[in-house]
């Protein structure tokens, strides 16, 4: 007797084997079913809400998927061995009731049993997004929901070069930017998607060109318009997350208003000098019913109070690490992992290399947010100088 | 101090200008910089642009891998016409196509024994972006040895960090935050997952870092330790553990 089939064997004393129809009245039951095929066997099709958890990361992820060690787990290969082996690690971890399919999938599907052809990456992309594919926080289903994600950036700038260029990378399918700018050699000090040759050119056009060479099936959307009341719920419409990069006060009311009405994410971040901010404007988020811009800022400044319309100074790196930061909350909105900064504001003081975090509090009174409030309208400002260009 | 800066290098540096405490001579302290940065991966490709656009003079990139398909979901220096490519030629077009005026040296292989050395005592300032201890401890033991102030980031799922550090100032070293006889082989970025913005985040505060260390400008990092969680967005910055029979930086050793 070869040691494998001894293995197997013991094996099959130790671990419980139940039929396709007994794993499916379990499953129905509350059981976890967790499929350890590999991922081009899984593409052929898997049962109806299992866990596609693969062999080579069962132990590492496993936990996620299935948090209570007491749950039933039946697990499922393709013809009912390697399965046996799972099943053992598994036990070997700490879980109590754990079976394994006899006959595997093969059995399944010829009983009729229900399967699902799960949408899946391609090779290439499974080869292009490994890093995220590995983190149990993304994995192939994260990956998808990015690939079919829209977002839209407001400003092609010092916050914007950042977050669109890591937007991009990490896969996000749709990339919108709305800016009516044009690249000046000023802008290169921070502006990292721009460079010398595009000086001149539409900042959404240099954009273009930087984003389509990193990753060259993105699908880009130019807005090159300035953004107003007449046109910005045609340009948010359709969008996932919108990204609040305008150096333009006036801008940044528009945005907070159509974002409100249309009940879409704001991922907002602000630089000045040496310091940053950022937060998530998303009245409709789940329990912590966080506020608007206009909660903290009800109306713009008058113009005797409003900042001057000087360009100010700005530490090049600075709004590098801001649209960075915007970029993390972006995907953590699309992918729905961790917690969103809604109500609460990060402060990044570049001088010290400092953060702080700062509650921000709900205008239970506000005219743009609060429960059930009538949508006052737009309000086209007239130039209201911001406190810096990014 | 050397000579004036041109018209468009003016223009080009204006947002610098004009901040408070950050003038010509400061601009003129990284254009006379000469920064070695070891690995051009997430962490080094990023912090190598931003040290570009900022003005430093003289930027040495050191990396033996050739781009890889699947480095594009974070390494957003590179592109997919440089899939194949040394890392340190696509970086080179890259950067000089961002900033003509700084000097792009490369260097296309591992460094060690004496090349470190020549390399480290060629630097102001070593930025050390490498993903596997054996280069990191290499890089602390040597700076310290040669005396030159290394900036450290590292990042793995969606924790990361960063430091500074500066022989001779008695605030540690790599060595005093973390025991190379336990290092864990998982830590390495290879065989582990990376969430893309999160080395971009460490990238752009490690250039940061570099450009307060160059100039005098701001406070560095050179007695903390950053660490950052994308997950929840929890930053903190503490005061960094020293060990004073270090055999690299203390002084009882
Ligand atoms: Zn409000």
């Amino acid at each position: 007797m070869k040691a494998k089939d001894r293995r197997l064997a013991e094996l099959r004393r130790s671990i419980p084997e139940v039929s396709p129809e007994e794993a499916l009245a379990m499953q129905k039951a509350g059981a976890a079913l967790v499929d350890v095929r590999d991922t081009d066997e899984i593409a052929q099709g898997s049962p109806t809400g299992a866990h596609r958890l693969g062999r080579s990361y069962l132990e590492l992820r496993v936990e996620e998927a299935v948090p209570d060690m007491d749950q039933p787990i039946v697990v499922m290969c393709a013809g009912g061995v390697r399965s046996l082996f799972a099943a053992d690690a598994l036990k070997n971890m700490g879980y109590t009731k754990v079976h394994s399919i006899a006959g595997g999938f093969s059995r399944w599907k010829n009983e009729g049993r229900p399967f699902e052809v799960p949408k899946m990456l391609d090779a290439e992309a499974r080869e292009r997004y490994a890093r995220h594919i590995l983190m149990p926080d993304v994995g192939e289903a994260g990956q998808l929901k990015l690939l079919n994600s829209k977002v839209l950036l407001i400003g092609a700038g010092g916050l914007g070069s950042p977050s669109s260029y890591y937007l991009a990378a990490a896969g996000v399918g749709t990339i919108g930017m709305v800016d009516h700018d044009v690249v000046d050699q000023s802008n290169l000090q921070r502006q990292i998607l721009h460079r010398e040759d595009t000086v001149g050119l539409p900042k959404v056009e240099s954009a273009r060109r930087a984003l389509l060479a990193l990753n060259s099936k993105l699908n880009f959307v130019a807005h090159e318009t300035h953004l107003d009341s007449s046109n910005v719920e045609e340009i948010f419409s359709g969008y996932d997350v919108i990204v609040d990069g305008t150096d333009n006060l006036a801008t940044r009311y528009l945005i907070n208003d159509a974002c409100v009405k249309m009940g879409l994410p704001n991922v907002h971040a602000a630089v000045y000098r040496f310091e940053g901010q950022l937060t998530v404007f998303w009245p409709e988020y789940g329990p912590q019913h966080g506020g608007c811009y206009r909660c903290m800022f009800p109306n713009p400044p008058p113009p005797e109070m409003a900042p001057s319309c000087a360009e100010a100074g700005v530490l090049g790196v600075m709004p590098g690490t801001l649209g960075l930061l915007q970029a993390v909350e972006v995907l953590k909105i699309l992918l729905d992992i961790g917690e969103p900064l809604v109500g609460r504001m990060l402060h990044y003081d570049a001088l010290g290399a400092r953060f702080t975090e700062l509650k921000i509090r709900t205008n239970p009174n506000c005219p743009y947010c609060r429960e059930g409030a009538e949508f006052p309208g737009y309000e086209d400002y007239a130039q209201v100088c911001a406190s810096t260009k990014s | 101090m050397t000579e004036r800066f041109d018209d468009a290098q003016l223009t080009r540096y204006s947002r610098h200008f004009l901040l408070k405490g950050f003038g010509e001579s400061e601009q003129a302290a990284l254009r006379s910089a000469r920064v070695l940065l070891i690995g051009l991966g997430g962490l080094g490709g990023v912090a190598a642009l931003y040290l570009a656009a900022a003005g430093v003079g003289d930027l040495t990139v050191c990396d033996h891998d050739a781009v890889e398909l699947s480095n594009l979901q974070r390494q957003i220096i590179y592109g997919d016409a440089d899939l194949g490519t040394a890392k340190t030629e696509a970086a080179r077009s890259r950067l000089e196509g961002l900033n003509p005026d700084v000097l792009v040296r490369t260097i296309d292989q591992r460094l060690n024994g004496d090349r470190l050395v020549d390399a480290i005592e060629h630097a102001d300032l070593i930025v050390d972006a490498s993903d596997n201890f054996e280069t990191r401890y290499a890089l602390n033991r040597t700076c310290f040895r040669v005396g030159k102030p290394l900036v450290y980031g590292a990042a793995i799922g969606t924790a990361g960090q960063a430091a500074v550090f500066v022989p001779g100032n008695g605030t540690g070293c790599l060595q005093c935050l973390f025991d190379p006889e336990q290092d864990d082989p998982e830590r390495d970025c290879h065989s582990a997952g990376v969430f893309a913005p999160l080395t971009g985040i460490v990238g752009s505060i490690m250039a940061g870092e570099a450009i307060k260390v160059l100039t005098g400008f701001g406070t560095s990092l050179a007695e903390h330790l950053l660490t950052l969680d994308a997950r929840d967005m929890r930053m903190r910055r503490t005061l960094r553990p020293r060990e004073p029979g270090c055999p690299i930086c203390g002084t009882g050793g």
